[in-house]
């Protein structure tokens, strides 16, 4: 762990330094205000008065006058607020940069990241309607999604979206990009709350993510370090989440590469050690060898 | 006041203004007042764009022609010069016969979801596009052809075509290399200087038998099941007959010496031919109209799947419910066929035989038979000898034994069958009960002949007689045999164990099929894709000569698997060489009159059959050093192959299907110095091939195409409708081409004239030659079939005996030998070589590899039955020696014994049927299909593991799951006996090895039993480029770079866990039969009708779990995790299955 903890002082609702500059996808506007409306009494009626009008109109100007309608809903429904929450404490890192809001095709695309918007310089967030129902889990997701391009704009992170995940093989790359994701997640939740900002999730709940992720156990410490506040650059992050290889469910074989969850037990490796050496001089009996691969030795 | 007329009031008086709802309503304006809303109201223009999507500016009929045995006539539709669709023709009912005969409308509607989406695979992603040449081969010919030492091998990557270049080239320059490659490599393994260059090569004295000196035989040529297009499809066959003048310019022989290349086989490749059928009643298959179906009255059902492969005519079987006929279906698992029947009867896999010889015994036991049929039509009143285990012969007892001249008899008369033949068979003796003495009975004394003779032949009995040489033998009836000895190991109890089957349900069966007639038993791939096969379809007939249920509608035994049946044209004496006109015209003697009577056309046939299982096997023979009697051949003479080193196919993906494909890529064929693929699509094979050259599809067709049906009697002659979408020729053009190229190259024009009439453009010529020369078809004129003189244009009726066809219709209404040595049904085969592996009765053999018990044990305490085990241990766990090794033992003892592969964890049968959604590999990779064909379909790929939009997946019990910690979804690794799969000499290190271990998805299906799993077959392979794809492209998509190959695996596929088989059952020279192509009789070997079949289902497979399926790795696959998946069942989805969603409040 190189970095210490970011002592910045909290943000208080609504304190936007700069003008928020925000885009909203129209459907994932219409979506929330969809799933909203029925919440607040009274409000589907006055919405209708706004949107029956708007029928009238030729039905090629309909969709943008719905969107400007969707989005001027979306902030006195309270979800305007929420995105104004998230990106404010972090107004510094992302300048001027347009905050973009779309609906996820699948789940898995949730997210933040950069990107633009004509021409712009802008942040691409990705969420789910859905969430809005939730304020402040909402909050805690968007806040950490944001902090996330926070650190990509932060040149001390030293974020390389072209440097190359550890592993050779797909699985082995697949199971480093989970762990990156894990030890970035618990970093960026740990200086959330040292700035009493809202995290994502626990302590704890990283450290269940983490034994997942690392089936052996993450590195001593780290993921309490990195739920303290501890900020390591990109890429020492990067070489935390390397593949060990050894025998735990779901790893690579060391001999065939594929994950396994079905090991040779130690005596049956023991039994076929030298003769797996001369395939595989630097293997050693430690590293293990699924049962499929000591076929081959027996 | 109407609501609306007030509201328009409103606005009108400004009695809003001012009021809240003022906004909303200022913008209203009148509506229309509408009295008849279909009149004016609303405005239907928009209709149009619906209407116009069926707008079409013209259509043509087609046929389609994979190898699903319909043969469907479609009618495209087109619009801008676009086939947009395609539809079933109805045309069935208007189809006639030469004499006015009409098919039944019950036909109608023909055709499936293969035929509808045609046009995805016209226009799809995957089509070969033109003709291509590896960069490689393309480098060693450009070269000269140099010396294949172990550097050039690498150096023009023989040992990597998977990771070669395609390079794209003209059709002229195609040809060139192709014809320069054939002329190279026969060259070089011609003559003496050829024969210590294959000897150096390690190929064995035994695989020159058929060489003969001649650099031709190395090639081999396969015309993808032929039937499936006549001209281009057997056309390869012409081909490589008229590779005799390359042979003949090589080595300057005279014209009869000249030998062109090796025909390799179709149906028996495949798996598909019933071996045991030629053993029955010397067929080389039994099979019925599937209209047939609707006659029957009890419908068996045994390991075969009607519903999802007989798509096009399926119903004619599940109207057997509604038209009061008995269903009852035998599987391992609760199949869709076992949903429509009476009853299933679930058994162990590859006990189907134990289960029958059980029935039989019932049914002879308890008087369950018709003597007086057995007595007419079987082998069963016949003596057999019990000293050495033959059929007693009539020259044998009678002294100065006087055969009966024959020659007027049908044998001779209808099937040419010679003296030689007869005396090689001598005639056979019975018990006659009239004159208590012994009768010589010949072939030709069958049915109402016997009678004629006034022998009534004693079905039971034993007797000590005195040979005519003097020597005492025992005698003894095969009724007796059977009943008193053979069956006693099949009584109920131990049948029920060996099988698993229910008692009650094995009586019911026994029952059934002695008092229901008419009664047939229908089996499939799922029988004769087991190394025992033979066994079962000769068991499937025992119930059937006991009853009389043959040779009657809605009777008989027949097997469904593969439109194999050149024998539709079938030759004779009277109408000429049928078929062989076609595939083998005499290349010295062409008839090159066009209006020439196909029945004068000459034929020669310079080729010689050839099974493709020995390539399949590592290109040799069955020849085992044994510890009895040193190396010893159990491939049959007319059987050997010779070595490969040239192969030419069309319309078949033969390396995506070959059993153990990754053994032919690994370590086979690089061996091969020539591969050339000709498809419509880029699969599998042409990756791994040296040459490809793109056909045209059925509906491309630029000149006609004949096809006909082993399940339905249409003729179909068709072309298509539209342009070839790429540069794609006609597979007859393309073969024709060549031929010209070799000749070109050699200087010999009789190559172009022996495709005259195509380098012509009126290939018809060569259609109505085959018209006149088959007895099914002569009489027709191409002109008339295609002018609508029969129905639909391009339609007619096949000339059968009867509408249905039903097989031995002649044998058993006109008293006609069937096509065994003895004219009989036969239950015992005394061919010496049978005698010897204790398969002359009828007999259980558990498996070589699948099984629990010693693998090949027979089980029976029969005396009668005296195997050769030829030394060999029991514990030998060799492939050769598993496979030869005939070791007897009763089931008391064999169920103590156990297969090691089984102790080590390989504990499930695997079973490969055909899937619905495609036609073996055809269909498989285009989109919709892809989507439908399994639980994993997602054109979103939301999971980026999978290989395209949907993927392979392997069916497994939930239980079986449970214990072994899998869930539904999960990625699990299927694999086999790691001595040999899925490829000999792998090592984890090795990359190819990534590329052949088998990965795929699990399905929970509650269907089938716990040691039982189920994995579709023929999908797309992974391959070394699709796997690289999946490896490195940011999507994960296996497609592969270069080639838009798209595999159905990540990793492996369904032949990383089977191997090839060499059955020494499959492999006699001296079985007697009838051959495929004309009316007439041979001994030993004939590709597709007695040869090696394939036997993929001859594996045990362990799986153990890969990744979890949930997106990603992580946690289970969303559905099971909801709760929707076998096992894993929510509250609500248990009470869906239970029926509780829904109430029904009384009163």
């Amino acid at each position: 762990m190189t970095a210490d903890a970011t002592t910045a002082p909290a943000v208080t609702r609504h304190a936007l330094a700069r003008p928020l500059w925000l885009r909203l996808e129209p459907e994932w506007a219409a979506e929330v205000v969809r799933l909203l409306l029925p919440r607040s009494p009274g409000a589907a009626a006055e919405y209708a008065l706004g949107a029956d009008p708007l029928y009238r109109l030729p039905p090629d100007d309909r969709p943008a006058a719905f969107a400007q309608l969707d989005a001027l809903w979306v902030e006195r429904l309270g979800s305007g607020g929420i995105l104004r929450d998230a990106v404010a404490p972090f107004a510094t890192e992302l300048g001027r940069r347009l905050l973009c809001v779309l609906r996820p095709a699948a789940q898995l695309e949730e997210g933040a990241d950069l990107g633009r918007y004509d021409d712009a310089p802008a942040v691409r967030l990705v969420l789910s309607p859905r969430r809005m129902l939730e304020p402040e889990p909402a909050l805690a997701f968007c806040t950490h999604e944001v902090a996330h391009v926070a650190d990509m704009l932060d040149a001390s992170f030293g974020y390389d979206p072209h440097r190359p995940l550890p592993g050779a093989t797909r699985p082995e790359r697949e199971l480093a990009r989970e762990r990156f994701r894990v030890l970035w997640g618990a970093s960026i939740d740990g200086r959330l709350r040292a700035r009493g900002l809202p995290a994502l999730l626990s302590s704890e709940g990283w450290h269940a993510l983490a034994r997942r992720a690392f089936p052996k156990g993450p590195p001593a410490g780290l993921i309490d370090a990195l739920s303290r506040g501890g900020r390591p650059p990109h890429d020492e992050l990067l070489a935390r989440c390397t593949c060990e290889h050894g025998p735990a469910p779901g790893q690579p074989c060391p001999l065939c590469r594929f994950p396994t969850h079905a090991w040779a037990s130690e005596a049956q490796v023991a039994a076929a050690a030298a003769r797996i050496a001369i395939d595989f001089p630097r293997w050693a009996p430690a590293d293990g060898a699924c049962a499929q691969c000591l076929e081959c030795y027996r | 006041m109407k609501r609306r007329t007030l509201l328009q009031y409103l606005a009108a008086s400004g009695a809003l203004a001012g009021s809240p709802l003022g906004f909303a309503f200022q913008a209203l304006g009148p509506t229309v007042e509408i009295d008849n809303p279909l009149k004016a109201y609303p405005p239907r223009a928009w209709e149009k764009t619906y209407l116009d999507q069926y707008r079409y500016d013209s259509s043509f009929t087609w046929v389609c022609s994979p190898n699903c045995t319909h043969a469907c006539r479609m009618r495209a539709f087109v619009r801008n010069g676009v086939m947009l669709r395609s539809e079933q023709n109805y045309d069935s009912h208007k189809v006639k016969d030469l004499y006015g005969n009409s098919a039944t409308a019950a036909w109608n509607p023909r055709g499936c979801a293969n035929g509808f989406t045609f046009q995805r695979r016209v226009y799809g992603p995957n089509r070969l596009r033109y003709p291509v040449v590896r960069k490689g081969w393309k480098q060693w010919a450009d070269d000269g052809f140099p010396e294949l030492t172990p550097e050039n091998h690498s150096k023009y990557k023989f040992d990597a075509r998977g990771q070669d270049e395609l390079v794209r080239v003209t059709f002229d320059e195609a040809h060139t290399y192709v014809a320069k490659g054939l002329v190279h490599i026969a060259a070089k393994y011609s003559g003496d200087e050829g024969k210590q260059r294959l000897l150096a090569q390690g190929y064995g004295e035994e695989m020159l038998h058929h060489w003969e000196g001649a650099g031709t035989r190395t090639i081999k040529c396969r015309g993808g099941m032929g039937l499936l297009g006549v001209m281009g499809k057997y056309g390869m066959y012409r081909f490589c007959n008229a590779l005799a003048y390359l042979d003949q310019h090589l080595r300057k022989v005279p014209d009869a010496g000249a030998k062109a290349g090796r025909l390799w086989s179709n149906y028996t490749w495949h798996g598909d031919q019933a071996p045991g059928h030629p053993f029955v009643h010397g067929l080389q298959a039994s099979d019925c109209d599937l209209s047939d179906f609707r006659t029957t009255k009890f419908h068996l059902h045994i390991g075969k799947n009607l519903i999802e492969n007989k798509r096009a005519d399926n119903h004619f079987f599940t109207e057997c419910m509604e038209r009061g006929a008995k269903i009852c279906v035998i599987a391992p698992e609760y199949s869709p066929p076992a949903s429509k029947a009476d009853y299933w009867i679930p058994i162990r896999p590859n006990s189907d035989t134990a289960l029958l010889l059980g029935v039989t015994k019932l049914m002879i036991d308890r008087g369950g038979y018709d003597a007086a049929f057995v007595k007419r039509f079987t082998d069963l009143p016949l003596l057999v000898r019990k000293d050495n285990l033959r059929r007693l012969r009539a020259a044998e007892l009678f002294e100065g034994y006087r055969p009966e001249d024959l020659s007027r008899g049908a044998s001779a008369r209808l099937w040419r069958f010679s003296d030689d033949q007869r005396r090689r068979l001598g005639d056979f003796v019975v018990f006659d009960e009239r004159s208590k003495s012994f009768k010589a009975v010949t072939r030709d004394d069958v049915g109402d002949k016997l009678v004629q003779k006034g022998i009534d032949p004693a079905l039971e009995g034993s007797w000590t007689v005195t040979l005519a040489g003097g020597k005492p033998v025992e005698l003894i009836t095969l009724f007796s045999a059977y009943k008193d000895v053979h069956l006693k190991d099949y009584d109920l109890d131990a049948v029920c164990e060996m099988t698993s089957a229910p008692r009650d349900l094995v009586l019911r069966l026994a029952n059934d099929l002695a008092t229901i007639k008419p009664a047939c038993i229908h089996t499939g791939e799922g029988i004769n894709h087991w190394f025992h096969a033979t066994e079962v379809n000769r068991a499937t007939y025992l119930p059937l000569m006991l009853t009389g249920n043959i040779g009657r509608p809605g009777a008989g035994g027949h097997t469904w698997a593969g439109n194999y049946k050149s024998a539709l044209f079938q030759g004779s004496a009277e109408t000429g060489p049928g078929l062989k006109g076609w595939v083998a015209e005499d290349p010295f003697h062409l008839n090159l009159d066009p209006k020439a009577d196909g029945k004068d056309i000459r034929t020669h046939a310079h080729t010689a059959d050839e099974e493709p299982a020995y390539w399949n096997y590592g290109d040799k023979p069955l020849v085992v050093n044994t510890p009895k009697y040193g190396k010893r051949s159990f491939t049959g003479q007319t059987h050997l192959p010779t070595p490969t080193k040239a192969i030419w196919f069309t319309n078949v993906n033969l390396i995506n299907n070959a059993k153990w494909a990754y053994e032919m890529i690994k370590n086979v064929d690089p061996k091969i110095e020539l591969i050339v693929a000709t498809d419509i699509e880029l699969n599998a094979s042409v990756e791994y091939s040296d040459v490809a050259f793109p056909a045209t599809c059925w509906t491309e067709f630029q000149t006609p195409e004949i096809t006909g049906s082993c399940s339905n009697p249409f003729l179909q002659i068709w072309k298509g409708g539209m342009k070839p979408v790429y540069e794609a020729k006609d597979d007859l053009s393309i073969l024709a081409d060549q031929a010209k190229k070799l000749g070109e190259l050699i200087g010999d024009s009789r190559f172009t004239d022996y495709f005259k009439f195509v380098h012509e453009g009126r290939p018809e010529v060569y259609i109505q030659r085959l018209l006149d020369a088959s007895t099914t078809t002569r009489g027709y004129r191409y002109a008339d079939i295609m002018a609508g003189r029969y129905g639909e244009p391009g339609a007619a009726l096949f000339l059968f005996r009867t509408y249905p066809r039903v097989p031995f219709y002649e044998q058993i209404t006109e008293s006609l030998p069937f096509f065994t040595p003895t004219g009989r049904l036969q239950a015992y085969n005394d061919e010496p070589e049978v005698i010897e592996y204790g398969e002359n009765f009828v007999v259980h053999r558990e498996g070589p590899e699948a099984t629990p018990y010693l693998p090949n044990v027979i089980v029976s305490s029969n005396p009668l039955v005296r195997p050769d085990d030829y030394g060999i241990p029991t514990d030998h766990l060799g492939v050769d020696e598993r496979q030869i090794r005939n070791v007897k033992l009763p089931w008391s003892k064999v169920k103590t014994t156990k297969n090691p592969l089984w102790e080590k964890g390989f504990r499930f049968f695997c079973l490969t049927p055909k899937t619905r959604h495609a036609t073996h590999s055809q269909w498989q990779v285009v989109d919709w299909q892809l989507i439908w064909n399994n639980p994993f379909g997602d054109p979103h790929r939301t999971d980026q593991r999978s290989p395209g939009v949907g993927e392979h997946s392997l069916s497994m019990s939930p239980e079986a799951a449970r214990d072994l910690g899998l869930d539904e979804g999960d990625y699990v690794y299927v694999d086999a006996n790691p001595a040999d799969r899925p490829y000999v000499g792998w090592k984890p290190h090795d990359p190819f090895y990534r590329v052949a271990r088998l990965m795929l998805r699990l399905k929970l299906n509650p269907g089938y039993p716990y040691d039982v799993v189920m994995m579709k077959h023929a999908p797309w392979i992974a391959t070394e480029r699709s796997v690289k794809a999946h490896e490195t492209r940011p999507d994960g998509r296996a497609v592969s770079e270069g080639t838009s190959y798209q595999a159905m695996f990540r990793y492996g596929s369904q032949q990383s866990i089977t191997r090839g088989w060499l059955m020494p059952m499959h492999q006699l020279d001296s079985l007697f039969h009838k051959a495929k192509g004309t009316m007439g009789f041979i001994f030993g070997g004939e590709a597709d009708n007695h040869a090696v079949n394939t036997t993929p289902k001859e594996t045990l497979v362990r799986i153990t779990k890969a990744e979890s399926g949930g997106l990603g790795g992580k946690g289970p696959w969303e559905p099971t995790r909801s709760g929707f998946t076998p096992r894993a069942e929510s509250p609500d989805m248990q009470a869906y299955l239970e029926g509780r969603l829904t109430t029904v409040k009384k009163g």
